[in-house]
């Protein structure tokens, strides 16, 4: 008796584990170790190395994306967990056409932007994709296109 | 001494009545609209014979002429990175970028430089450093474009037989040059030019416009739409630019100038119009359709003025129209008076508003003196799209203007005529991405598998049924593919 309880007590608990595993994936705040497990559902775009700099104060994420995916851009936050990223008041969370486009322009912070599309395709088949964007201050991107004037001019 | 004084007096009045008679047959101001004794004189043929003999007449400087012609629709200015301007009236660096457009253009058409090829990464790195974009919307003839430009032989035809746009590139260490990178549309390849440009001049837009609000545009290749995936359905010419927010515009309004207020015709303009067309009012036959269409009948041709101020008019077969040209008259030259022929339909109706080859058409027929075009109203730089569905009487019109020349003369003309308003509101466009659903979901109706887009742009659609203009995206799809394994859902 006692085993069928312990039993029935496991299951439960790994039906219950997995059934916050699969209503995370549409929440709007996701662990650091979060992973949708899914392949397929969207091919990022923009950045082509899933990471890139600019000295921009906005960087434009484009993916292809399966036609009825909700897709949403979460930011690092500083306990290691991902946050739905708001902007002008609005989350970054849109229903994919049937173009299959996605496109959005993320607000950077300086230096690192550590940051996670998903796409939902429902019942709980997620894709996953983390992208790092670092914003390179104005001051740092004069000063090397200077390097790069200086050897330009060496060699003519 | 008497004598003398009395020479010199009368060759004076001689003088002076060789001069206001020469005033007289020459300049409209002088009679006002209403009725008086020389109000026929002025449409007469003397008037006319004297009018193209005035050294002085103005010519090319109507609506449609090579002055506006030339003018982009559409001029985006790249600041480097992802900071993008749309430049319209708003845009406080409007007219110096004019300007330099301008010269742009005449130093490209006068270089004698042979265009290099080039390929599809350099044009798209050239958007994203100092460059600015231009964008016709629709197609041009290069030589005839050239003409436009008052270049008779341009080098930039050689290379490039037929554009729509170009991107104008500047160089962070070649001080003197620019390079222009057009399109030829015919072959699909890029060709660049090095053209004269003292970049300086577009500096000072460029730190100036720091100052004005950037606008959120990718171009295509930059977000990799240009480029195939699994399971991607559309894709987008690599130059498009992709505008991530909605666009404001104004509204507009539409007034149909055949009509007074009381709906009745108004005689006034329908007498104008009837002139335009070289109907003489003595010698026509006229009579009223059933729907109120007014139909004029000459030997030749007939005119009909529809009450929803479409003017249509029809030579009679084998007969010549209205002579334009000669019949082995150029291809510029054809346009040059079609132009101005347009121009002269739409003040005759109080319209004044700059118009353009209709992009939904650049398969039109422009062979020397034979042709066949379509022409768009550009409103706040925007082109006007019409779709009225015809009827019994009333021909379908997609199109505010459609001209039809044969050896030199006009034997079908269709010009819908309409006097635009800005109203007092602003409104939005959709979001492009919401747009390419929408395209996209129309074409799957009829098994399509993906399309292929060339450009998308703002335009005004004219919506009949509630009379109305709606801001929105034009998207043209150049190439459809089908899935042939499915049956059609229509």
């Amino acid at each position: 008796m006692a085993k069928r309880i312990i039993s029935f007590v496991t299951v439960f608990m790994i039906a219950v584990f997995c059934f916050c595993t699969v209503a995370s994936a549409t929440a709007d705040s996701l662990p650091g170790s979060f992973s949708g497990g899914t392949k397929g559902l969207m091919f990022i775009k923009r950045p082509e190395t899933l990471s890139a700099s600019t000295s921009d104060k906005t960087y434009t994420i484009s993916a292809s994306v399966k036609e009825g995916c909700v897709v949403k851009v979460y930011r690092k936050n500083a306990s290691g967990g991902y946050d739905v990223i708001h902007q002008n008041g609005a989350a970054l969370v849109s229903k994919v056409g049937a173009s299959g486009f996605y496109s959005v322009s993320v607000v950077l912070n300086e230096g690192d932007n550590n940051l996670m599309v998903t796409a939902d395709a429902g019942n709980g088949v997620v894709q996953e994709e983390k992208i790092t964007i670092k914003r390179i201050g104005r001051s740092t991107l004069d000063k090397l296109s200077q390097i790069t004037l200086n050897l330009f001019s060496m060699f003519r | 001494m008497v004598e003398r004084f009395k020479s010199l007096v009368l060759a004076l009045l001689v003088i002076t009545s060789f001069v206001l008679t020469f005033k007289i047959a020459l300049n409209e101001k002088l009679w006002p609209d209403g009725y008086n004794f020389f109000v026929d004189s002025r449409f007469s043929s003397v008037a006319d014979l004297a009018s193209k003999l005035n050294p002085f007449a103005k010519s090319g400087t109507g609506n449609a002429s090579n002055s506006v012609l030339t003018v982009p629709n559409r001029v985006i200015v790249n600041a480097g990175g992802e900071q993008r301007y749309y430049i319209t009236n708003k845009n406080s660096q409007h007219d110096a970028v004019d300007y330099q457009v301008k010269r742009i253009l005449t130093a490209l058409f006068s270089s004698l430089d042979v265009g290099i090829a080039a390929d599809d990464a350099e044009v798209a790195s050239a958007l994203k450093t100092k460059s600015v974009y231009l964008d016709y919307i629709t197609s041009y003839d290069t030589g005839v474009f050239a003409q436009y430009m008052n270049k008779n032989d341009s080098t930039v035809a050689r290379s490039v037989s037929k554009f729509s746009g170009m991107i104008v590139s500047f160089s962070d260490t070649v001080k003197t040059n620019a390079t222009v990178y057009i399109k030829d549309i015919q072959t699909n390849r890029y060709f660049k030019f090095d053209i004269p440009y003292a970049k300086a001049d577009f500096d000072t837009i460029f730190k100036n416009i720091q100052n004005d609000e950037e606008n959120l545009i990718s171009y295509s290749a930059d977000l990799g739409y240009d480029k195939k995936v699994e399971g991607q359905r559309i894709l987008i010419e690599s130059a498009v630019p992709i505008f991530l927010e909605p666009v404001e515009v104004n509204e507009i309004k539409g007034e149909n100038p055949v009509l007074k207020a009381n709906n009745e015709y108004d005689d006034n303009v329908i007498y104008k119009i009837l002139r335009t067309f070289k109907i003489n009012p003595n010698t026509y036959n006229k009579y009223t359709e059933a729907d109120e269409t007014m139909v004029f009948v000459e030997n030749n041709a007939t005119l009909k003025i529809h009450k929803n101020g479409v003017v249509e008019y029809n030579a009679k077969p084998g007969v010549p129209g209205i002579e334009l040209v000669k019949q082995n008259a150029s291809s510029f030259e054809t346009m040059l008076a079609v132009s101005e022929f347009i121009d002269a339909v739409s003040k005759s109706a109080g319209i004044y508003h700059p118009l353009m080859q209709s992009p939904a058409y650049n398969d039109g027929v422009l062979r020397g003196a034979d042709m066949q075009m379509r022409f768009d109203y550009l409103v706040n730089n925007t082109a006007v799209m019409i779709n009225l569905s015809g009827g019994k009487s009333n021909p379908e019109v997609d199109n505010s203007v459609f001209v039809q020349v044969q050896s030199g003369a006009i034997t079908k003309y269709i010009h819908l005529l309409r006097r635009y308003d800005n109203t007092e509101n602003k409104v939005d466009t959709a979001l492009v991405d919401k747009s390419l659903d929408a395209v996209f979901e129309q074409y799957r109706g009829n098994n399509a598998d993906g399309i292929f887009i060339s450009n998308i742009y703002p335009v005004y659609k004219y919506d009949d049924k509630t009379e109305t203009f709606i801001a929105q995206w034009n998207i043209n799809v150049d190439k459809v593919e089908i899935n042939e394994s499915e049956p059609s859902q229509e």
